[in-house]
């Protein structure tokens, strides 16, 4: 008797039951703000990342030219078919592949070399090492290719000088086809800082029981890094590895601003997203700028999912989660 | 603990140490060296930006460091400074006073009262006296 009597007083209270739909219940309303409180990066994601890619999806079956935009006309499968005779297109893959080449293996090995020197028990100071290791790459990239441009001078440069000390006479490390992509490359270590950040944190994270175990078994040094450190710290190798790969394929600025987007000398600089900005922005072809954009992101697509694909059979997760 | 062990175990405790700091610094100065030569391009663009734009052109071919050459004022005008030869073997610093192909006259800055010098050779041959210079020259042309 009781407790209907107070269920009938609390019924009492509540709204009536057409208002009782308007009413939000608690998780309804968080969801409400968790998308209000979104909502500015998916305004942001849709006008300025899914837009524009659609836009240029679009664009790359038409002939869309800036000169010319009235004349705009729907060429279907014209832009792709183009890539595969475009000259430019050959050249700028050949130079792309040359560079990475060099650069990828460069990539993987000097991140871990400086992380591994940089953990060792034996270096002094390594507060301060590290953060000097690390300070080029908060430089902005048009200055420090500057400051390497002055030190690369074949004249007048720091590097030719020093090299003249030894009796060698150096290269004209940006003007010359053959010195071209080293005179990049070291350029480019300037950006090692975060690479090297990354698996120097991985490679403090590797528990020292390991390795305390691996000694009393009587591992050396050597055996010690290929045995527990590399399979340790490998999806950090891996993540780089990814990195590596999208940042050649889209390897722009230093070339860029070494050459002024000419591809000089002989053509080694043109690499794949100079050639599509020049036909994109300089020669205003926005059509064919697009397909070349679709086509850039289509071959970074496959080789990122073939890393994945491979990474089940080198990367090794603690947590036995793989991809 | 007889003598000789005890003897033996300062010796191992001495290797050791011993192994410790060549391992220490070994390491410390392998890492430093290869910092310096990271940060090379650093010391250039600090050196760079403390130079006017003679100074840039001139350590094109001469030193790497903002170096100016030394003028000697006399009777109004300017004249540079060089190490000159001296038939006795010793090197003075005297200023150009007059240029010439096979010889030039010279005169002492230390002495201007003097009876000028005349040098057999071609000045251009000589080395300018040069000082280091980080703010005078720039506040004199104003191009920094």
């Amino acid at each position: 008797m009781t407790s209907m009597s107070s269920r009938a007083s609390l019924e009492g209270q509540y709204p009536p039951q057409e208002n009782k739909k308007l009413w939000l219940s608690q998780s309804r309303r968080q969801q409400l703000w968790g998308l209000i409180f979104l909502s500015p990066w998916v305004i942001g994601f849709l006008a300025f990342t899914l837009f524009p890619m659609l836009a240029s999806l679009a664009l790359s079956f038409s002939n869309y030219n800036l000169n010319t935009p009235e004349k705009i006309d729907f060429v279907g499968l014209e832009n792709y078919a183009k890539i595969f005779t475009d000259p430019l297109v050959s050249t700028s893959l050949s130079a792309t592949i040359k560079f990475a080449l060099i650069a990828l293996p460069l990539s993987l090995i000097l991140p871990v070399g400086l992380a591994t020197l940089l953990n060792s028990k034996y270096l002094l100071g390594k507060s301060i090492i590290r953060t000097l290791f690390y300070m080029p790459y908060m430089i902005p990239v048009v200055s420090a290719v500057a400051i390497w441009g002055g030190m690369m001078n074949s004249e007048s440069g720091w590097i030719n000088r020093l090299l003249a000390q030894i009796g060698i006479q150096g290269p004209d490390w940006v003007n010359d086809i053959n010195w071209v992509y080293p005179a990049l490359n070291i350029i480019g270590l300037w950006g090692i800082g975060n690479a090297y950040l990354i698996t120097l944190a991985s490679m403090q994270g590797v528990p020292t029981e390991l390795y305390e175990a691996a000694t009393v078994d009587g591992a050396n040094a050597w055996r010690r890094f290929r045995n527990i450190t590399l399979p340790m710290i490998s999806p950090v190798v891996f993540y780089n590895l990814v990195l590596s790969v999208i940042g050649l394929l889209r390897y722009f600025e230093i070339p860029y601003i070494v050459s002024q987007g000419t591809g000089r000398p002989g053509g080694a600089t043109m690499f794949f997203n100079i050639h599509l900005y020049k036909t994109a922005f300089v020669f205003n072809d926005m059509g064919y700028g697009s397909a070349l954009a679709w086509m850039l992101f289509a071959v970074a697509l496959v080789l990122t999912l073939l890393l994945f694909l491979t990474s089940r059979y080198w990367v090794y997760y603690a947590s036995g989660d793989t991809f | 603990m007889n003598a000789s062990t005890s003897h033996f175990i300062q010796n191992h405790w001495f290797m050791v140490q011993l192994r410790r700091v060549a391992a220490y610094g070994s390491v410390t100065l392998f890492t430093i060296m290869l910092l310096a030569a990271f940060l090379l391009p650093l010391s250039y663009s600090v050196l760079t930006s403390v130079k006017d734009k003679q100074q840039i052109t001139d350590s094109a071919r001469g030193s790497i460091f903002p170096l100016d050459k030394v003028k000697y004022e006399f009777e109004g005008k300017s004249y540079d400074v060089y190490l000159v030869p001296m038939e006795d073997g010793s090197v003075r610093q005297l200023a150009l006073f007059k240029a010439g192909r096979s010889e030039s006259t010279f005169i002492d800055p230390q002495d201007p009262s003097a009876e000028s010098i005349t040098w057999q050779g071609a000045w251009r041959t000589l080395s300018a006296v040069e000082v280091l210079d980080v703010g005078e020259t720039s506040k004199k042309h104003g191009n920094k």
